[in-house]
């Protein structure tokens, strides 16, 4: 037997000539019945080129159209101060709008940007790079712009966050058409519930460009929700305006009888079997309103949870649903 | 003492051949699954093309209709008989679906953007959904297979179909599912030749990972699927689990490795951990072995800092397979896995074919030919754009 060590987080593991219980875990029995995630969601972040931040949205009226005229808000371009400018000015509007959602998120929450895990999820990823590249494709003779093709994966994103703060740990990006927001919660709370930590959960888009375009496509924004398997201490300054919320992501019957949110299942859909464009906006943006609800862990908040049905897909037998709760604040 | 998760049927398709046979049939006899590129992808190499001509489509996926889900079909069929077990046995609600794939149908956007500029409109046949969206990919596959669990895509360039291990282990460990038909799509496209050809990486020659001789990589193309299930009695596995996986970013730069392979050695040291093997318990490494000079100068950096003390007789094997296939990039990661696989069933290693004369500044004794070893724990490496990193664990059962 002989001591392991994660080189990341500083775990400790033993090699097989021993018991390992989390190695065990996996090869047992399946758990029978409802499954239920957890996790404390402690920070959001938004950027939307009509509104550059939760605050701005949530003065308007929470609306559902992100691409509306806002008061005060002339800049089409995400700040994406975590960039440096050497950076900053290779990159997209949507890798620009996920690091500036993201800086709000944790800033909010209190996580170490050199720790967190990310999570992206996104239908079409750097969408406008990667059709400019088809026009550069279409001329047999031309020159491809190199950056623009390594700026056109789906990872774009997630690999300039990690490159800017400096941050080892593994960053995945996936996409799960009608499915977004439930895989993307599977997949972070999963993560969670295998080692802890912090996550931080990515959904954007960029509107589709021509000649692609197409009516049903999202609008171009950004959300970040920063999720972890400890409640903020309030106690600690850098976690002091954390959200005091858990978010429990479970399918089958447990929470049955609770308002689940008009719409979301309709517009979801409309994505079965590639017919239409799945929206992914429109269940986050009901989180949002359920987060902006609750208010500052003030007395706003629903006694019943909101339940999110992000499922609906008859191609999927499970339909997961999200519900907020007042988390327990920790300290 | 039962930790991995037992690997139940294997599938491929890629330059070597369009089944499973042909694939491993290729390998073993160190035969080459590359060609000259066609001229219409306007670059001057070799790549690994599926070969001959793919089977149509059944009439219910026409309107997926691209190379992608030809391939992608190919690769799914003969699985069909083994997730039909693993439905009966688990529920397909309970059979989850990851696939990893960089580029999905974007052959047909390329044709589509000409299509427009010439015609004014978009061809009829094309939708975005069904062939540009990477999630096109999973509705395939789960419109062949009736599978019905969460499903998804990871798309991590070079490395996502390594992470579709680490994304199903999880899913699996938090009791969403039981099994996970887990794998690589990537089809050949302009857009991955001419871009690699931008970064001036593409070698004129069928490439030559770890050699010498290298001059850069090649674009392969194909497919791998993998099953997964819970251990349970009556599961009857093919003696292979997967015990692993470890992931890690080099926070360095978008294309170019960690000067000293940091994010490579934390990927295979993280596998270690999760799968509780310690490093001189391993006895095979795939590498990622692309055939650039950086990739090859910074993995054997990173093998040589973990495996560098090892003591005689612990011999460990280095096998490179891009040299069979060419880089499959959104597919290598579980093609690579199923060569694996085949290695530790079969008890013998693939040659790293291309690899002579070895590349004597790597300090690594990278196998040349064929020959008869029964390896029982293996790395296998992803390293991709965006400094992104996955190694894959993978023990024959105890």
């Amino acid at each position: 037997m002989s001591a392991l060590t994660d080189p990341l987080t500083g775990t400790l593991g033993v090699s097989r000539g021993a018991t390992s219980e989390r190695a065990e875990s996996i090869g047992l029995a399946p758990r029978e019945g409802v499954v239920e995630l957890r996790a404390h969601l402690r920070g959001v972040g938004i950027w939307t080129p009509s509104y550059p931040d939760l605050a701005a949205w949530v003065a308007a009226g929470a609306p559902d159209k992100l691409d509306g005229a806002a008061p005060g808000n002339a800049d089409p371009r995400p700040p994406a101060k975590l960039l440096h400018s050497r950076l900053r000015r290779r990159t997209s509007t949507l890798t620009r709008a996920a690091v500036t959602a993201l800086e709000a998120a944790i800033e909010q929450g209190g996580a170490s940007l050199d720790s967190v895990r990310f999570v992206l999820v996104s239908s079409f990823g750097e969408i406008e790079t990667t059709v400019e590249l088809l026009s550069q494709l279409a001329d047999p003779d031309g020159p491809v712009s190199p950056t623009k093709f390594h700026n056109s994966v789906h990872n774009t994103a997630t690999g300039y966050m990690s490159i800017a703060s400096g941050n080892h740990r593994e960053a995945t990006a996936i996409a799960g058409g009608p499915h977004n927001l439930d895989v993307g919660l599977l997949e972070s709370l999963a993560g969670l519930a295998e080692v802890g930590g912090d996550v931080v959960l990515l959904f954007a888009e960029e509107l589709v460009p021509a000649p692609f375009q197409r009516p049903d496509a999202d609008p171009t924004f950004a959300v970040a929700l920063h999720l972890s398997s400890e409640a903020a201490d309030p106690g600690r300054p850098e976690q002091a305006r954390s959200l005091g919320l858990e978010l429990r992501l479970s399918n089958g019957d447990s929470v049955a009888g609770v308002g689940i949110a008009s719409g979301i299942a309709s517009g979801i859909a409309s994505g079965v079997g590639g017919v239409g464009l799945p929206t992914m906006i429109e269940p986050l943006l009901q989180l949002l309103r359920a987060v902006a609800g609750a208010g500052d862990g003030a007395a706003s908040m629903p006694t019943q949870p909101l339940a999110l049905t992000a499922g609906g897909d008859p191609g999927v037998e499970s339909t997961w649903t999200v519900t907020l709760h007042r988390g327990e604040r920790g300290g | 003492m039962p930790s991995g998760i037992p690997i139940t049927a294997y599938s491929a398709c890629n330059g070597l051949g369009q089944t499973t046979a042909e694939v491993l049939d290729g390998l073993f006899a160190g035969r080459r699954g590359l060609t000259l590129a066609d001229p219409s992808l306007g670059v001057p190499t070799w790549v690994g093309a599926v070969p001959g001509e793919l089977p149509p489509l059944d009439a219910s996926l026409r309107a997926y209709e691209s190379r992608q889900a030809r391939i992608c079909a190919l690769v799914t069929i003969p699985l069909i008989p083994a997730i039909e077990r693993a439905k009966r046995r688990w529920g397909a609600g309970r059979v989850g679906l990851i696939v990893g794939t960089s580029t999905a149908g974007i052959a047909e956007s390329e044709r589509a953007w000409a299509h427009h500029r010439d015609h004014g409109q978009l061809p009829e046949s094309f939708t975005l959904e069904r062939q540009h969206a990477l999630y096109a990919t999973v509705e395939i596959v789960r419109r062949l297979t009736g599978l019905r669990g969460p499903g998804y895509v990871v798309s991590t360039a070079c490395s996502s179909s390594g992470k579709v291990f680490a994304s199903a282990r999880r899913l699996i460990a938090a009791g969403v599912v039981d099994a996970v038909v887990v794998g690589g799509v990537d089809s050949l496209c302009k857009l991955t030749v001419r871009g690699f050809a931008s970064l001036e990486v593409l070698s004129p020659d069928p490439c030559r990972p770890f050699s010498s001789e290298r001059r850069g990589i090649n674009i392969g193309e194909g497919a791998a699927l993998i099953l997964l299930e819970r251990r349970r009695p009556g599961v009857e596995g093919i003696g292979v689990e997967l015990l692993g996986v470890g992931e890690s970013s080099d926070a360095h730069h978008m294309t170019a490795p960690h000067p000293e392979g940091l994010g490579a050695r934390v990927a295979m040291e993280r596998a270690l951990l999760g799968g509780g093997v310690a490093a001189d318990e391993v006895d095979q490494i795939n590498v990622h072995g692309t055939g650039t000079t950086k990739n090859d100068e910074t993995e054997s950096q990173a093998i040589r800092q973990l495996f560098g003390d090892r003591r005689p007789g612990q011999a460990l094997s280095v096998v490179a397979t891009k040299g069979y296939t060419g880089h499959m990039l959104g597919a290598a990661g579980a093609t690579e896995a199923v060569f694996v696989a085949a290695t530790i069933e079969r008890g013998e290693l693939p040659g790293s074919v291309g690899a002579g004369p070895l590349d004597p500044t790597l300090g690594l004794e990278v196998e040349l030919e064929r020959r008869s070893r029964a390896t029982r724990r293996v790395l296998s490496n992803s390293l991709a754009f965006g400094g992104s990193n996955v190694s894959v664990l993978l023990g024959a059962s105890e």
